[in-house]
C-alpha cells in the first residue's frame, strides 16, 4: 500500500511538471524523425563539382510546374525529401552557365520500403562550366528476383488451369 | 493431364506478356491538343556575338534545312550522352518534308520560329529527333546551312556567305531551359524546340579561352583570312581545301554539335 502511494505521488509529480511546462510562454519543442532523402551530387565530366547549380524538382502529378527549387551546395550536392505519397517519375533538372540536363527518379512504394534504394546523380562536363549529362544509378530488381517473380506468375497460371481442369473432370 | 493444360498455360502466359508490352501506335487524338515545333538559333544569330578571336559577328540570315522531325514519349527518358537510341512509348511526326528556316529572323525579343503545328495525343514528349539535310532549290540548294552576315574587327569588315552541306541526324532528350516543354495536356498546347548553338562554330569571347567550347571552335579568324576584297563567299568543299586540316576538322566537329534542345545536348551523327 505504501508503494502504491509512492507511485501515485511520482505520477502526480510528472503530471504537475508537464502542466507547468505548458504554462511557460517561451516554451519550445524540438522533435525529430528519421526519413529518407534523395541526395543529388552534380559533377562535371572532369570531376569538378557543380557548385551553386540551379536545381528544379518536378513531381509526377504536376510535371509542368516546379515542386521545389534550389541550388547545389559547395559540394555540388542538393538534398531533398520527396513526397512519397506522390508516386511516379520525379524529375530533377540541374542547370549552370547555359547548359543543363534533367534526370528521372522513379518513386514507388518500394522507394519507401526498400532501404537499399540509393539514388546518385552525376553530372558530367563538356567544358569548364557546361553540364553535359546526368547519370542515375538506382537499385532495381535483380535477375534472380525477376526469375522468381516470373516463376510465381507461371505457377499461378498452372495452378489455375489445374483447378479448372479438375473441376471439369469431376463433372 | 499436364499435356492438356500445358498449351493453355503457355497461351495465358504469352497473353499476359503481350499485354505488358508498350503500344507504340499513335492513337488518333480525340481532343484539340496540339504540339508545335519551333526552331531557335538563340540571340547568337538574332543579335550577333563576339567570336572567340574577337570578330563581331552579325547575321542577316542563317538558313537551315530541317526534315523528319519526330517527338517521342521516351521510356526510359533519353539521355543523349549515354544512350544512342530513343525507346518510344509513343511518337508523333512533326515534319516529314524539308523546311527551310531562317534562324536570324527577328531580334532578341523574338519568340522561336514556328515550323509546324499538329494535333497530338496528350503526353510528355521528352525526346526529339530531327535531320539537317541539303535543300533541293533556292539559296540552300545542295546546302544544309547558309550563314549570311558581316564580321567586324579593328576597323576591318568582312561580308560573308558561308554555305555548309553536312547531312546530320540528331537525337535529343527533353528540352532544358527556364520552362519545361513538350507536356501536352487534354485540349492544351505545348511545343518542342530544335535549338542550334552557333557559338560552337565561332566560339564565344565571353567565355575563357581554355573553355572547351572555345577550344573546339574554329573561330572566325581562319575564315577571315580567306576573304578577298572584304568578301567571303565560300562552300564547305572550298573550305576543305583552303583551311588547315586541323581547322577543317574543328569546323566539321563543331557543326555536328550544333543541335540542342534548349540547353540540352543532342547526339549528332
Amino acid at each position: 500500500m505504501e508503494n502504491k502511494h509512492k507511485y501515485i505521488f511520482i505520477l502526480a509529480l510528472i503530471l504537475g511538471l508537464n502542466y507547468t511546462q505548458k504554462g511557460l510562454t517561451h516554451g519550445s519543442n524540438i522533435e525529430y524523425i528519421f526519413t529518407k532523402a534523395i541526395n543529388i551530387k552534380a559533377t562535371y565530366e572532369n570531376g569538378d563539382l557543380i557548385k551553386n547549380g540551379q536545381v528544379t524538382v518536378y513531381n509526377p502529378s504536376d510535371p509542368a510546374n516546379p515542386w521545389l527549387k534550389g541550388f547545389t551546395n559547395e559540394k555540388g550536392e542538393f538534398i531533398f525529401i520527396p513526397d512519397y505519397s506522390i508516386t511516379g517519375n520525379w524529375e530533377v533538372k540541374v542547370r549552370q552557365a547555359g547548359h543543363g540536363n534533367i534526370i528521372t527518379i522513379p518513386i514507388n512504394q518500394d522507394s519507401v520500403n526498400d532501404s537499399k534504394t540509393e539514388t546518385t546523380i552525376k553530372a558530367e562536363n563538356e567544358g569548364n562550366n557546361n553540364v553535359k549529362s546526368l547519370n542515375l544509378n538506382n537499385t532495381k530488381y535483380t535477375i534472380q528476383q525477376k526469375l522468381i517473380m516470373a516463376g510465381f506468375g507461371i505457377w499461378g497460371c498452372v495452378g489455375t488451369a489445374l483447378y479448372f481442369s479438375r473441376k471439369k473432370a469431376e463433372q | 493431364m499436364i499435356k492438356q493444360i500445358l498449351p493453355l498455360t503457355i497461351f495465358l502466359s504469352l497473353s499476359l506478356l503481350s499485354s505488358c508490352s508498350p503500344n507504340k501506335t499513335a492513337k488518333i487524338p480525340d481532343n484539340n491538343s496540339t504540339l508545335a515545333l519551333v526552331a531557335n538559333g538563340e540571340n547568337f544569330v538574332r543579335q550577333g556575338f563576339l567570336s572567340k578571336d574577337g570578330w563581331n559577328l552579325s547575321f542577316n540570315h542563317v538558313y537551315v534545312n530541317l526534315a523528319n522531325v519526330t517527338a517521342y514519349e521516351s521510356d526510359p527518358p533519353f539521355n543523349a550522352e549515354t544512350v544512342k537510341e530513343i525507346k518510344a512509348k509513343k511518337q508523333v511526326s512533326l515534319l516529314d518534308t524539308i523546311k527551310t528556316v531562317d534562324l536570324a529572323e527577328g531580334d532578341e525579343k523574338t519568340a522561336p520560329i514556328l515550323v509546324n503545328k499538329i494535333n497530338a495525343e496528350p503526353g510528355l514528349y521528352n525526346a526529339l529527333s530531327w535531320n539537317l539535310v541539303k535543300g533541293s532549290d533556292g539559296i540552300t540548294k545542295n546546302q544544309s546551312i547558309v550563314m549570311v552576315g558581316i564580321a567586324k574587327k579593328d576597323g576591318k569588315n568582312v561580308n560573308f556567305s558561308i554555305s555548309l552541306n553536312p547531312e546530320l541526324s540528331y537525337q535529343c532528350g527533353e528540352f532544358i531551359g527556364d520552362e519545361r516543354k513538350g507536356i501536352v495536356t487534354k485540349n492544351g498546347t505545348a511545343e518542342v524546340e530544335v535549338t542550334m548553338h552557333f557559338d560552337h562554330i565561332f566560339g564565344d569571347r565571353n567565355l575563357p579561352a581554355d573553355d572547351e567550347l572555345n577550344v573546339g571552335a574554329i573561330g572566325f579568324e581562319p575564315l577571315a583570312k580567306l576573304a578577298q576584297n572584304d568578301n567571303l563567299t565560300i562552300t564547305m568543299e572550298q573550305l576543305s581545301q583552303k583551311l588547315k586540316p586541323e581547322e577543317y576538322q574543328k569546323l566539321t566537329k563543331s557543326v555536328q554539335s550544333l543541335g540542342h534542345v534548349g540547353e540540352g545536348h543532342c547526339y549528332g551523327k
